[in-house]
């Protein structure tokens, strides 16, 4: 829409007007938050996350702020240590995958030929598989644990990254300053290095972002099928399984979801605002 | 005893059942000829829905090897003698009207009684019983141990039946009043319909897709209508029945696990007994009108294999480590945490209530000794060790929340457990490699002597501890003198002194620690007031042939 | 196009193949499902085992396994169920239907509320109602739909008692006469209004958890796409021409957004269909994806891999479909 605006200027002013908006403060708010506690819940939970310290199954109180578990041990201990154990595995799930799938697709994308088929073919089985099936299979075959469980996961999530990353290639490929770049003979490595991944980063990154946070669900949906993190582990899907045993306690299913919600929420708003602030067109909107 | 591994799947998907038409029009096809039995007045045409976790996994009565099995063997078969649910003592007459044994407990002889029939209107013979026996002895499936030994059954007239063992067998008489694998069958109606077989090799016959149609072959009040996979299990009742008609037009056996749902169904009236509800929701059930929470005693036990046999369970070689672990477990912590308190210790791998438990000492946290007796064994630091467990619930125990319990407890002896959850399969996979050296199991009763439990958890050749298979090579250590208490025991007919030689052999499996009782379950019912529940059934848990009887 | 659409269709087998594969030496790395069907005590008698490996097809090499499961897909058999001992493509088709109305419904909820609510977030963008609906949309695809599950069931059926419980009728009732497998019609077909009414108040909390999870993704695509549409020469062509707003509305805008819905609404019922797993397990739903998880846990070979071949080829199919579909509603694409 605003053709008019003056190149230079734009992203600065993008940059500040999607800033100031609510989405992206709130998930500013939410990961500064997570981020502080999963670094710092040591200092200050107010019990042991292990240890029994009051009768079991009491609902959420002044001593208790999200009530006591099935063994009672303070839930709201456990679900500020479930960030050390949800956070940063999701983020070395995204991480891996995001490396495999660029280095697949990049691969794939300037070779061309068989080198592209069999990747790409390999990338269309995964991605037919039946995504939850196939992190099952997969994490049954390797045994249960959060390791494998993440492993399960990559091999799920790298595909997508895979064909965003050679449809990128592809068309990078034939713009002219790579097409320069070819002709007077650098190496294809640097070609792809150089010049191909830097404009491709974009998209993946947008994507990873909004992408951690259904890491987080699909793994805890592993959990809550036992094929995680095993107890006393306080992981937030392993959570949420041992409430869904009470019924009628619905706080110890309750927290740790909401937990998961706020994540979710964040990076979801964090990647559409680093989508606005590079994809022109959408942040006119 | 099914210890642990009745996995099939648990909680299998499947379509409601809708063979049942199938199923009916098959049953009443068997039943064929004459309907004019005297059938028709007996019982209402009450309904009854049973809900509980239905762990079946085949309808071949010598193949069934789960708590659902005894609870619908209790009503589709029968057995030559049944146990007394007022006092497991005591024999009743069953499809035999006499018994007796010969002096060294090799042969015993049952005569039938002339009246029973099965539900095709057939008469059972001592052929069937001859058939029946020798078909579990050789299906290699979860019973078979129970007719080990076996050399054969004479029947020298229709009536008569002799049942010989190779070895004295003085248990028999209350082996034979149980339900898995000593259940007779009608033996024409499964060589000709379900092409099943007796002989060596009866592992092989493929009768029990014939059974998964939703069929059975026995003589009690009930026959199986339908049946689907892991959803239910309908019997109706079976109109020929020989004896007293039951009281209901049928029962249905339906899948529910979680206890706010059997909770709302008892209230809606959509169910009449409800097995699985949680102990924590018990007193919420009692407030229900119409309704019945009663927390029975029972003879089901879970305990801790400490195999040191196992690779990695070199730490637990020393005995000293494990009569620490057996102290340092706080038992009332962990009764109050699985099961709300209902709950009891128990001495060690026999049942609370056998005859010769009674004086054994039950187990209590003594942290200082438990400390003192690591130190002994030179184990003061502590050490780590794996639990790999079978994540599941079991008579009404959550299987994690037991185990993180015991992982605390542990701690303060500076045990470090790492727990290691994993399914059924994979676990009895393990167990089966023996390569787990802790791991909790289960254990439920076939028949109400010691003599079993101490052939397969005591310190004797013909035990393997409850761990599993043996590891290839590894040789338990035995005790003589267990060993030729036990023999004299197996010898001798009279009951208290049996007890008195159990009470012994109790004595050294408590020192020895390499199975640990951890708690004794009450079993809870819910049921509608107009359909009491007194007793746990020796034979079956809840005995369908007498429901609504008493 | 029908070179194009067959070639694809000449693909699908190789893929399921890669499937079948992947499915088979993934499940294969560890675990033995020998203990599961033989049992415990019997691991020990080597003869016992021999004859349980022959009988499911154990025996022999990896590789010989996997060929002769292969042999026999080609036949149209799919192996026999090591659990329910029956063979799995009738336990599939058995369970399919069930499956198949919960995704019905989901999507049902899904499209209609996605759309609606889409649109009603365009119109009144930026009001208050269009940060409402965006926030509910936001929130139904940011959860496990297992947690919603629970919450829901312990809100609305345990603590206020308004809506049924687990399974897909009540306790004591028996399912209609089976000619679709839906429960709903098949009430129907044998004129039974009450049990009807019982089959599908089951399915509401299950597919309105399921169909929530779906509005997110369309709803957010629906305000998009309508709203860059509005603003689109054509549009502005259409009203300076004096065409009315509510037809310029329906007939290009409405028509434009729908054709990203499309995409989304048949990836998502593919992906519903094993996707579902989570929720039928807790509404104890006896569809394929229950039949799945199940499968895996009892290391059901067979099954796993029956039910693996049924989504991939749902998937597939449904993406030729949606790819075709599309071309239709928008002639400027052009599949090649």
């Amino acid at each position: 829409m605003n053709v008019a605006a003056p190149v230079g200027t734009g992203r600065v002013k993008r940059f500040a007007a999607t800033l100031r908006r609510p989405s992206l403060a709130f998930a500013a708010v939410v990961i500064v938050f997570w981020l502080l506690v999963l670094l710092t819940v040591q200092w200050w939970a107010p019990y042991d996350p292990f240890e029994e310290v009051g009768r079991r199954l009491q609902p959420p109180s002044g001593t208790y702020w999200f009530g006591t578990d099935e063994l009672g041990r303070d839930l709201f201990t456990r679900v500020m240590y479930g960030a050390r154990e949800s956070l940063p595995i999701a983020a070395a799930v995204i991480v891996v995958a995001v490396t495999i799938g660029t280095v697949m697709g990049a691969v794939a994308g300037y070779f061309g030929g068989w080198v592209d088929s069999i990747v790409m073919r390999l990338a269309d089985v995964l991605m037919a598989f039946p995504a939850l099936l196939l992190a099952m299979v997969v994490s049954v075959g390797l045994g249960p644990g959060p390791r494998n469980a993440a492993i399960a996961v990559v091999v799920v999530w790298w595909p997508g990254y895979a064909r965003l990353v050679r449809g990128q290639v592809l068309t990078i490929r034939t713009r002219e300053h790579v097409e320069a770049a070819i002709t007077i003979g650098a190496g294809r490595s640097r070609v792809i290095g150089k010049h191909v991944l830097p404009m491709a980063f974009t998209p993946i990154m947008v994507n990873a972002t909004s992408d951690i946070g259904q890491v987080v669900i699909v793994m805890s949906s592993l959990s809550f099928l036992g094929l995680g993190t095993a107890p006393p582990v306080p992981e937030w899907g392993a959570l949420i399984t041992s409430g869904s045993k009470f019924f009628f306690q619905w706080w110890i299913a309750g927290a740790p979801g909401l937990a998961i919600l706020t994540v979710v929420v964040g990076f979801n708003f964090l990647g559409d605002g680093l989508r606005d602030l590079f994809d022109r067109r959408s942040a006119d909107r | 005893m099914r210890s642990g591994p009745v996995l099939g799947s648990r909680r299998r998907a499947a379509r409601a059942a809708i063979g049942a038409l199938v199923a009916v029009s098959m049953v009443a096809a068997c039943g064929g000829g004459d309907d004019n039995s005297g059938g028709g007045g007996g019982g209402s045409s009450r309904e009854i829905v049973i809900l509980r976790d239905t762990d079946l996994s085949t309808l071949d009565p010598h193949r069934m090897w789960c708590d659902t099995c005894m609870i619908v063997l209790s009503g589709v078969y029968e057995r030559l003698v049944n146990v007394d649910p007022s006092n497991p003592n005591n024999l009743l007459p069953g499809l035999a009207t006499s018994w007796s044994a010969n002096a060294d407990s090799t042969e015993f002889t049952f005569t039938l009684d002339p009246k029973a029939t099965f539900a095709d209107g057939s008469p059972v013979t001592s052929a069937d019983v001859k058939w029946s026996f020798e078909r579990s002895a050789n299906m290699n499936a979860g019973g078979s141990f129970l007719l080990a030994g076996l050399a054969g059954v004479d029947t020298p007239d229709a009536a008569t039946a002799v049942v010989k063992f190779e070895k004295p067998n003085s248990p028999f008489l209350k082996i034979a009043g149980a339900a898995l694998a000593l259940s007779i069958a009608n033996s024409k109606l499964l060589t000709t319909e379900a092409k099943a077989t007796t002989g060596p090799g009866a592992d092989k016959d493929e009768a029990d897709t014939w059974f998964a149609e939703g069929r059975s072959a026995g003589s009690g009040p009930y026959t199986i209508t339908s049946y689907t996979t892991d959803q239910s299990i309908v019997l109706e009742r079976n109109e020929k029945y020989w004896g007293t008609k039951a009281p209901f037009a049928s029962i249905a056996i339906k899948e529910a696990t979680d206890s706010a749902g059997q909770l709302l169904q008892m209230q809606s009236g959509d169910a009449d007994i409800a097995m699985n509800i949680s102990f924590d929701s018990m007193a919420e059930a009692d407030t229900i009108e119409g309704v019945d929470a009663v927390a029975l005693d029972s003879f089901n036990f879970i305990h801790l294999n400490l195999n040191h046999y196992a690779p990695g369970g070199e730490e637990l070689a020393d005995a000293k480590v494990r009569q620490a672990i057996r102290y340092a477990i706080d038992y009332d912590k962990l009764i109050e945490a699985t099961l709300a308190g209902n709950g009891r210790v128990q001495a060690t791998a026999i049942p609370n209530g056998f005859p010769g438990t009674e004086s054994l000492e039950l187990p209590a946290r003594d942290l200082d000794k438990a400390k003192q007796l690591m130190a002994d064994a030179g184990k003061a630091d502590g050490f780590s060790i794996e639990a790999q467990y079978f994540k599941a619930n079991v008579y009404g125990v959550d299987f994690d929340t037991m185990m993180q319990r015991i992982q605390q407890d542990l701690k303060d002896i500076d045990i470090d457990l790492q727990l290691k959850p994993v399914d059924g399969p994979q676990w009895v996979d393990a167990m089966s490699a023996t390569d787990i050296p802790f791991t909790p199991v289960y254990f439920a009763p076939d028949y109400i002597d010691a003599a079993e439990y101490i052939q397969y958890f005591g310190p004797v050749s013909t035990s393997n501890r409850g761990f599993g298979v043996p590891v290839p090579g590894a040789t338990y250590e035995n005790d003589a003198t267990a060993e030729a208490t036990l023999a004299e025991a197996l010898a001798l007919g009279d009951a208290a002194a049996r007890a008195k030689l159990y009470t012994e052999l109790g004595q050294i499996m408590i020192d020895q620690s390499e199975v640990i009782a951890l708690v004794n379950p009450k079993t809870l019912f819910v049921t509608k007031s107009d359909i009491p529940i007194k007793y746990l059934s020796p034979c079956c848990i809840l005995d369908l042939s007498r429901l609504g009887t008493e | 196009m029908g070179r194009y659409i067959l070639r694809r269709i000449a693909v699908m087998p190789l893929i399921l193949l890669g499937i079948v594969t992947v499915a088979f030496f993934a499940s294969h790395v560890v675990g033995d499902p020998l203990a599961s069907i033989v049992g415990l005590k019997a691991l020990n008698r080597p003869e016992v085992v021999e004859s349980a490996k022959e009988r499911w097809g154990l025996d022999g090499s990896l590789f010989e396994q996997y060929i002769r499961y292969l042999g026999n897909l080609l036949h149209g058999d799919f192996g026999t169920s090591f659990t329910t001992r029956k063979p799995v493509l009738d336990d599939v088709l058995d369970r399919f239907p069930a499956t198949a109305e919960l995704t019905m419904v989901a999507m049902f909820i899904g499209g209609v509320g996605g759309i609606g609510l889409g649109v009603l977030a365009a119109a009144r963008r930026g009001r208050f109602a269009d940060v409402g609906i965006r926030l509910f949309a936001l929130v139904g695809a940011s959860v496990p739909v297992f947690w919603t599950g629970l919450i829901m069931l312990s809100v609305f059926y345990a603590r206020l008692g308004w809506l049924p419980g687990p399974g897909r009728l009540d306790g004591r009732s028996d399912p209609p006469i089976d000619r679709t497998g839906l429960y709903t019609v098949d009430a129907l077909l044998q004129g039974d209004v009450a049990l009807f009414r019982e089959a599908f108040a089951h399915l509401l909390l299950p597919g309105f958890v399921l169909g929530w999870a779906l509005i997110g993704g369309i709803a957010r695509t629906v305000r998009a796409t309508v709203l860059d549409e509005l603003h689109a020469d054509y549009v502005r062509t259409a009203r300076a021409k004096g065409v009315k707003e509510r037809s310029v509305f329906i007939g290009h805008v409405l028509r434009n957004a729908m054709l990203p819905v499309l995409t989304l609404l048949g990836l998502s019922f593919a992906a519903l269909l094993t996707g579902a797993a989570l929720i039928e397990t807790v509404f104890q739903w006896n569809g394929i994806g229950y039949y799945a998880v199940a499968a895996t846990r009892s290391l059901d070979f067979p099954a796993v891999y029956g039910t693996a071949i049924l989504g991939g080829l749902v998937f597939l199919v449904v993406n030729l479909v949606t790819d075709i579909l599309y071309s239709f509603a928008d002639p400027k694409v052009r599949l090649s």
